[in-house]
């Protein structure tokens, strides 16, 4: 695959998971573009791997772990701030809670999270791309679910898995 | 309580505000301007801060900062740090040698310090032309130097990086980039020089790192952090409760003509 076909393909969905994974729009832009400038330059390597755009995403995430990234301490900023409320007010309030909650968790524990709810990953290949013990993730979410306030036993999906 | 319906709806709501942000700037086959990338990013083993910036037209692209695994030890400075101006500002530093003796002279008697890694200060690649496939590596030549360390200061003990090379460019903004983030205060030198300012918490282990990044008007970068982390990038084993350094210092050694 052409790296110009990889972007066309791509990077809508590497900004939608970085948007999820930051929060912050210009946070998730900037992770994107500096991704994508590195893998460019990789490309010829990258394009031979048997999941290119799992290896890529696996770059997002490193990248808003980074360093740098790591001392820009992300604040909320006025895009996830609660919107107008209008017709479904109270979906939209919880809704928006919601993100700023996220928005709140530290990074390990919101890339976590993200991994195992938006993308669906189990618990070891988190731990295989954070680097980390499955221990550790399994930490790591409980304490974010708890900030989040999400009581997994009210939830269908759960119930559904423990039958 | 809630349930992951919320965190659902959460997810779906910033995938609607991913989708109405602008197009992104990153092209692989760059027009008609220049395509700032204000980046910082983990290098492999590495310190300091990497700015990628792909150009157009063939013109070069710079990264900064990759050491790599030496050691090297330097002796305790017996100057102290120079307080005068002087007009003609000498070129970066070649080497990481170089580099050392600088930074001994500027510390004088305000600290010591020891080199783990020595690598480069920066690398400018070349952006191929429009429409041209990439079929390689981007052509790429090295510039300047930089090392980390352990950096000691009135008994305290933190870790350091520094970096110096001749690429950088004061319409880029600096040393807190073309948009520089909240936590980057700009100041500016009698000489012309444009300061990035970084005072930075970690978020993990108590962590405190102080960055200081110089542009000179001649395109020479000095850049430190300093930090009573092992790593100023936060990483490692945490040294002190502060910094070997106040910000203030930083700023002073920064702002030296003895670079």
């Amino acid at each position: 695959m052409e790296f110009t076909e990889y972007m066309a393909r791509g990077r809508p969905a590497l900004t939608r998971f970085a948007m999820v994974l930051t929060c912050q729009g210009w946070l998730a832009e900037d992770v994107v573009s500096n991704v994508l400038c590195r893998a460019y330059e990789q490309w010829e390597r990258i394009s031979r791997m048997s999941e290119p755009h799992a290896y890529v995403r696996r770059m997002v995430v490193n990248e808003y772990l980074s360093w740098r990234r790591q001392l820009k301490r992300t604040s909320p900023r006025a895009e996830i701030e609660p919107r107008g409320l209008d017709d479904g007010a109270d979906q939209r309030a919880e809704r928006d809670a919601m993100i700023e909650r996220l928005a709140s968790l530290p990074r390990k524990q919101r890339a976590a999270v993200v991994l195992r709810y938006y993308v669906g990953l189990t618990d070891a290949e988190i731990a295989v791309e954070l680097s980390c013990r499955v221990s550790t993730v399994r930490s790591q979410i409980s304490r974010a679910l708890a900030t989040l306030r999400i009581d997994l036993t009210t939830d269908p999906r759960t119930l559904q898995e423990t039958k | 309580m809630t349930d992951l319906r919320s965190l659902d709806a959460a997810f779906a709501e910033l995938e609607r505000r991913a989708d109405d942000l602008p197009p992104g700037q990153f092209t692989p086959q760059p027009k008609s301007r220049l395509v700032p990338i204000a980046a910082a990013v983990a290098v492999v083993a590495g310190l300091a801060v990497t700015a990628t910036t792909l150009l157009p037209e063939g013109e070069p692209a710079v990264q900064v900062g990759s050491p790599t695994a030496t050691s090297a030890s330097t002796q305790p400075p017996t100057s102290p740090p120079p307080t005068s101006p002087s007009a003609v500002k000498p070129p970066a530093a070649e080497t990481p040698e170089d580099l050392a003796d600088r930074f001994r002279a500027v510390l004088g008697d305000t600290a010591t310090f020891t080199i783990s890694e020595t690598g480069f200060g920066t690398s400018i690649s070349t952006a191929p032309p429009p429409g041209q496939k990439i079929t390689g590596p981007l052509p790429t030549r090295y510039a300047g130097a930089s090392f980390i360390g352990t950096l000691t200061a009135g008994g305290v003990t933190g870790g350091f990086d520094l970096l110096m090379h001749p690429e950088g460019k004061l319409a880029n903004g600096g040393g807190c980039g073309v948009e520089p983030p909240p936590e980057c205060r700009v100041a500016n030198l009698p000489d012309g020089s444009i300061l990035g300012i970084w005072d930075m918490r970690l978020e993990t282990k108590g962590g405190i790192t102080y960055g200081v990044d110089r542009v000179r008007p001649d395109g020479v970068v000095v850049g430190i952090h300093v930090s009573n982390i092992s790593s100023p990038k936060g990483n490692g084993t945490k040294l002190a409760p502060r910094p070997p350094l106040t910000l203030d210092q930083v700023i002073a050694i920064i702002s030296s003509d003895r670079w």
